[in-house]
């Protein structure tokens, strides 16, 4: 073997480690989804009451589910996202579990409010582990934003969350999205 | 020295689509038989013959299923194909710096 040669076998290992992670991209939808959703939950929150949320979550779970059945279709998902996909809906219904104590203890909407941000942004950290920088990234964010919210008053606490924690969820999806398209 | 190292590189790991399908083993975990050839853009009957040289070497393990009524073939690294990939990383990377040092 030339040197050439092996240079060129670690760039073509490179291409296709780069091509796993781009397994990630393809979940843009739910960022879409959730960044929307996050928006009308902290807005409606302002507008309307807490409650918003009791409609939203159910909504959210159901049409994640509708894409991640269409996505499998679309694609065969390899056995480790499946493994991930697992672990964060146990993780999710294990920190639903513990929202409801939350709510049992306190009416804090300061509280409230930082709870999913900051849970939500240490599963994104967990997945990132397994599945790059990028979700690791957004993890971290989503904890920064719950965490600084904390002490900013109603209603620009929620203002905060709509905008920096669903809009950065947003702004995730349409990157990775166009991640996805270039590669297409 | 470079050439002790090139002498000794692993035959089986320079085919470049059997090197794919290690690389997509160790980067993604097991992995069916679906995923790997949508990753590496193989067919089904050259995915095959490389994947059966890749079992009788002893460093992938082929476990074959039917869900829903449809066949599936699960492909895992086994331990001795996960050290031999490495090791013959670690060989690629000696060589491009061998290389690298003897320009200078």
């Amino acid at each position: 073997m030339k040197t050439e040669e092996a240079l060129d076998q670690i760039a073509y290992l490179q291409k296709l480690i780069a091509q796993t992670r781009l397994r990630v991209a393809d979940g843009y939808p739910f960022f879409l989804l959730w960044g929307l959703l996050w928006i009308v939950g902290y807005m409606g929150s302002i507008w309307w009451s807490h409650g918003v949320w009791v409609i939203i979550a159910p909504v959210g779970a159901l049409l994640s589910v509708v894409i991640a059945f269409k996505k499998k279709k679309e694609l065969p998902v390899p056995p480790l996202l499946k493994k991930i996909g697992w672990l964060m809906l146990i993780m999710f219904i294990y920190i639903a579990f513990l929202f409801s104590r939350l709510l049992l203890n306190t009416d804090s909407p300061q509280i409230i409010n930082t709870f999913w941000p900051f849970h939500i942004g240490l599963l994104y950290i967990l997945a990132g582990i397994f599945e790059g920088r990028s979700m690791l990234l957004i993890g971290g964010w989503l904890i920064v934003a719950a965490v600084a919210g904390f002490w900013i008053p109603f209603p620009f606490q929620e203002i905060w969350l709509a905008t920096g924690g669903g809009g950065s969820l947003i702004l995730t999806g349409v990157i990775m999205r166009k991640q996805v398209n270039k590669d297409a | 020295m470079r050439d002790n190292i090139i002498q000794n590189l692993n035959e089986i790991f320079q085919a470049k689509a059997r090197l794919g399908i290690m690389t997509v083993l160790t980067s993604m975990g097991d992995s069916d038989f679906l995923t790997i050839k949508d990753q590496l853009g193989l067919t089904d009957g050259n995915l095959s013959a490389h994947l059966r040289v890749l079992e009788e070497a002893g460093y992938i393990q082929l476990e074959k299923k039917f869900v829903k009524r449809k066949p599936k073939t699960l492909c895992r690294l086994t331990p001795s194909g996960r050290e031999a990939f490495l090791h013959y990383l670690k060989q690629l990377e000696q060589i491009i710096q061998l290389a690298r040092k003897e320009e200078k």
